[in-house]
């Protein structure tokens, strides 16, 4: 029985170390109030991104590395830590009331959106404005030295799926859009890691098409296929009139870009999207 | 093989225990009854713990996957992209609604395709590099698919592929037999079979979770749940026989002489599937603390139905499978009569399943779903548990313990997981006048949040010899009831009847004026009684389409409560709403305070000093205003706002409804203005506001959305 036991070790240990998480980490910052109820935390490796973490009631993002069981507490990020600029800011901190500014202009906390192992630097963003569809600022950390430099905005309702290109130059990421009438989509847009510049690939697929506002291009999956290359599936439909309409996407397709030929003919932006 | 590698594999081959027949350790309360419904003769063999429904096409009838939210009405891929394939299934279905298959197409060489169908279009994935062929079992809620992949030497390997990524192996290359995974689960643990090189072969069920681990007799794994039990069909010279697999003990369906095998397991351990004896069939069920049950009695006998096969089963106890009514080749699903329901005019439980060591059962709550009413208030959870297989009944005089736990995950196209809410309770035994065996989650009083969702109800005890018996009810859900449309315009009104018509628009457009959804349909992501939610996966929530929940990473318990509470959503929204209305407010002071002010009025002298103009000490620009020249400027630049300011301004600000006109010139902008005159000693103009033209707007959120709510009747219908 000792041994059948060993079949689910790896799980076992896995849940254990989850538990274990908090213990060295609270006890090493016992004196402040900390909090890691509602934490949200991805997992790169043996490195930890946890974000939410309050500390004297600022959410703070902790960078971990794990060895076995043990955590060592590589850096904690607070709002007001992030590099941002006047022209990041969606407003001024002073409108709004129903959310805590941190920061210069940060709504919430800091989240995590990828780590590239090649350049060992993770992707953060925080909220810089508030509404609907609203502004966040991206920011580059080096897990090595906890540098922190500022890349660009970006604008939409949602992140998802980010994922850094096979040699860490490009960042994907789905922006999610919404038109307040119960209607999404989701957008592709690609940032130069080394400029901040954004190319949105679901913009270019509406300019080459000419589609009217009322048509959305949207983004189903994506892929990198190539150093430079993106191969991304999606649909075209009419937006929605009302929320209760059942809309059938007119197409389907896939569409593959070299972005570095895209970059290099000036198609990035800096700033809103 | 070599030796070494040989050895290897020896290593992770475990020795088990075998036990045969029921060793219960924890109660368990399976139903006892259950109703069926008819899902024809198309392959609707797929299930997931929505209660939704997937199957595939037969050939013959176009390749096609149909998706059905309860079994009645089918939404119908239309034909896949192979329109004459000679082998085509669907193999998993999981609870983002995707159906994970493959068919097989004619062109020479035929090739094997591996798809998820999600409803709104079909993916390919691709196989490893140079393998051509395989087959798909299984998808989890991340989209992974396991399966395996055959290559140019004909040897088949197990793989896993995930989103947007080319398939993998899953198990190490090391491995020089051939291997199949058929099932996943959410946190990756795959399970399926490996067959050695030696003659004869041998198959092996397997479990991956990192590590490999193999059992040693003749079989393969069919299925695991989320805690890594899984089941599969053991092989002897009689034949196949079902089994489970946890806490590392393999427990085999008690069969005397018939053949059993098992396709599915769901999180409370039953496992459902085909038994066999002389040529007849019949669809079972099985725990290893209730038994194995012919599904056949506890049908209503005079439907007319046969059983012969379960497909798969839920985490609320729903069973798909397969049979014939009135002899006719048709498919069911059986849902669960709770308990309590039980009582009048059903036929007793079979012998197998009623019978049985001391056990816990969760009798009460009856229903199957509970209700948020009209006015929001937290549900309250009321549970009663006997303890059975004990003469005398130690109910009365003993302790529990009690768990309810709200689970509840966004249906989106990125869903979201929410943190579950617990609550616990204890209650000593001979307590009076309410016996130790009733629980009652806090009133809503005293509940300062609302959860819906599902609800998982845990009630343990430990008996007087030491033993520890534990129940678990799932799949109960809590769903919410809209209120009527005046109320929810009232909860909308302000002192200002042209801003509560605004505000009534705006919620109109969102959502029709409703918090839960009305029907279920699952393109749209929308799901009967659940909070209605943008589709994009961007958080949108309820009434006022509320996104901050998202990106609040803060562990504030409430700010979830808009997605139950269709008050607090409002009331949020009402706040969001005067946030954008400041925001407007101040929009033109920001930008007189900017230093691109100073800098554009720079560039404007420099332009009139080429027309000979003389020099302009101020650009005065004004205010927004309830009645200006463009309209009720301040509420429109709001209702903008409360999409969203896409795009920035030449200012270097986001951009709002309306823009200050401005004209290029050679390093910058200059301002466009009017009424130029003096005041005082100074010369002075009016900045021009104007509408920014649609054209001009980032695709970003809805160009034209103040038109789009303009446009809405302040009513909506009702």
């Amino acid at each position: 029985m000792r041994r059948v036991t060993h079949v689910f070790s790896c799980r076992l240990f896995r849940l254990l170390s989850c538990f274990l998480l908090a213990t060295p980490l609270a006890s090493a910052a016992q004196q402040h109030a900390v909090d890691l109820e509602g934490t949200h935390a991805i997992r790169a490796g043996t490195l930890e991104f946890r974000d939410g973490v309050m500390i004297d009631g600022v959410p703070v993002l902790r960078v971990l590395r794990w060895r076995g069981e043990k955590a060592t507490l590589l850096h904690e990020i607070r709002p007001a830590d992030l590099p941002i600029l006047n022209e990041d800011c969606e407003g001024e901190c002073e409108y709004v009331k129903s959310t805590p500014c941190r920061g210069k202009c940060v709504f919430g906390g800091v989240g995590t959106l990828a780590f590239d192992p090649t350049k060992n630097t993770a992707y953060l963003f925080a909220d810089t404005g508030f509404g609907h569809n609203f502004t966040r600022v991206v920011v580059a950390l080096d897990v090595q030295t906890g540098a922190l430099r500022r890349l660009g905005t970006e604008f939409g309702s949602g992140f998802s799926d980010a994922r850094t290109s096979p040699d860490g130059r490009y960042l994907a990421y789905l922006m999610g859009s919404t038109r307040g009438a119960m209607d999404g989509s989701s957008m592709l847009h690609i940032m130069d890691t080394q400029t901040g510049d954004v190319v949105s690939l679901t913009t270019r697929e509406r300019r080459s098409r000419k589609l009217d506002s009322e048509t959305l291009v949207d983004v189903n999956s994506y892929a990198w296929t190539g150093v430079s290359t993106i191969t991304f599936k999606a649909e075209i439909r009419r937006a929605k009139a009302d929320p209760d309409d059942l809309i059938e996407p007119t197409e389907h397709f896939e569409r593959t870009e070299d972005l570095a030929k895209l970059f290099a003919a000036g198609e990035g932006k800096s700033g809103r999207q | 093989m070599s030796t070494a590698r040989r050895n290897a594999v020896a290593a992770c081959v475990f020795v088990i225990r075998l036990w045969l027949g029921p060793q219960p350790v924890a109660g368990q309360s399976l139903p006892t009854r259950y109703l069926i419904e008819d899902l024809g003769p198309q392959s609707s063999r797929l299930l997931n713990e929505s209660g939704h429904l997937a199957g595939t096409s037969h050939p013959a009838a176009g390749t096609r996957v149909f998706l059905s939210a309860d079994g009645t009405t089918w939404e119908d891929s239309g034909d896949l992209a192979c329109a004459a394939p000679f082998f085509f299934y669907g193999a998993g279905f999981n609870n983002a609604g995707q159906v994970a298959g493959g068919f097989t197409c004619p062109p020479s060489p035929a090739s094997d395709v591996a798809f998820v169908y999600t409803g709104a279009g079909v993916d390919i994935r691709p196989w490893p590099a140079g393998f051509i062929h395989g087959s798909v079992f299984d998808i989890n809620d991340h989209g992974q698919m396991v399966g395996h992949s055959i290559g140019p030497d004909g040897r088949s390997r197990a793989i896993i592929s995930s989103p947007g990524l080319p398939s993998q192996f899953l198990l190490p290359d090391a491995l020089d037999g051939e291997s199949s995974a058929i099932s996943i689960n959410n946190d990756g643990v795959a399970v399926g079979l490996i067959v050695s090189s030696t003659t004869p072969a041998l198959s092996r069920p397997f479990l991956f979770d990192g590590t490999l681990s193999i059992l040693p007799f003749d079989g393969w794994a069919t299925a695991v749940n989320s805690v890594g039990h899984f089941t599969g069909i053991r092989w002897s010279d009689a034949g196949p026989n079902a089994f489970i697999f946890k806490g590392g003990i393999t427990y085999q369906v008690p069969s005397d002489s018939y053949l059993t095998e098992s396709y599915a397991i769901n999180d409370a351990d039953v496992i459902v599937g085909q038994a066999q004896y002389d040529w007849q069939y019949w669809a079972f069920r099985y725990s290893v603390e209730t038994g194995s049950v012919d599904l056949n009695t506890l049908i209503d006998p005079s439907t007319g139905w046969v059983l012969k096969s379960a497909t798969a089963i839920n985490n609320r106890g729903q069973i798909v499978g397969w049979g014939t009514l009135n002899g006719e080749y048709r498919h069911f699903l059986l849902t669960p009569i709770e308990q309590c329901a039980t009582q009048d005019g059903f036929a007793p439980m079979s012998a197998s399943a009623s019978e049985g060591p001391a056990r816990i059962e969760i009798i009460e709550p009856c229903e199957h779903e509970l209700k948020i009413g009209p006015e929001p208030s937290m549900t309250q959870v009321r549970g009663k548990a006997v303890i059975k297989g004990i003469d005398p009944d130690p109910t009365d005089s003993a302790s529990f313990n009690w768990e309810a736990v709200f689970y509840f995950t966004t249906k989106q196209k990125a869903p979201m997981v929410l943190t579950p809410q617990t609550y616990n309770g204890a209650a000593a035994g001979g307590q009076s006048p309410s016996p130790a065996s009733l629980f009652t989650t806090p009133p809503p009083a005293t509940t300062p949040h609302m959860r819906g969702g599902e609800l998982m109800l845990k009630v343990s005890t430990r008996l007087p010899d030491g033993r520890d018996l534990i129940a678990r009810r799932m799949g109960l859900r809590v769903l919410g009831e809209n209120p009527p449309r005046l109320d929810i315009q009232a909860a909308l009104s302000t002192g200002d009847a042209s801003l509560t018509t605004w505000l009534h628009k705006i919620a109109c457009q969102e959502t029709r004026q409703l918090q839960f959804a009305t029907d279920t349909r699952l393109r749209a992501f929308q799901h009967k009684g659940e909070p209605k939610m943008n589709e994009g996966g961007d958080g949108g929530i309820g009434v006022m389409q509320i996104t901050e929940p998202s990106r609040e990473r803060l562990p504030d318990i409430r700010r979830w409560d808009v997605l139950w509470h269709w008050r607090l959503n409002i009331e949020k929204g009402l706040e969001k709403f005067e946030e954008k209305i400041a925001a407007a407010r101040n929009y033109p002071g920001r930008l007189r305070r900017s230093q691109s002010y100073q800098t554009f009025l720079q560039y404007t002298n420099v332009r009139r000093a080429t027309e000979g103009l003389p020099p302009l000490d101020a650009v005065i620009i004004r205010d927004f205003q309830r009645t200006g020249p463009l309209g009720d400027e301040l509420i429109e630049d709001a209702v903008r706002a409360f999409n969203g300011y896409a795009g920035a301004d030449v200012f270097g600000m986001e951009l709002h409804e309306f823009r200050v006109r401005t004209v290029p010139v050679p390093t910058g902008h200059a301002f466009v203005i009017a009424n130029e005159r003096l005041e005082g000693s100074s010369r002075v103009a009016d900045a021009i506001w104007e509408r920014v033209p649609t054209s001009e707007r980032p695709a970003s959120g809805d160009p034209e959305y103040l038109d789009h709510v303009r446009a809405k009747d302040p009513t909506c219908g009702g």
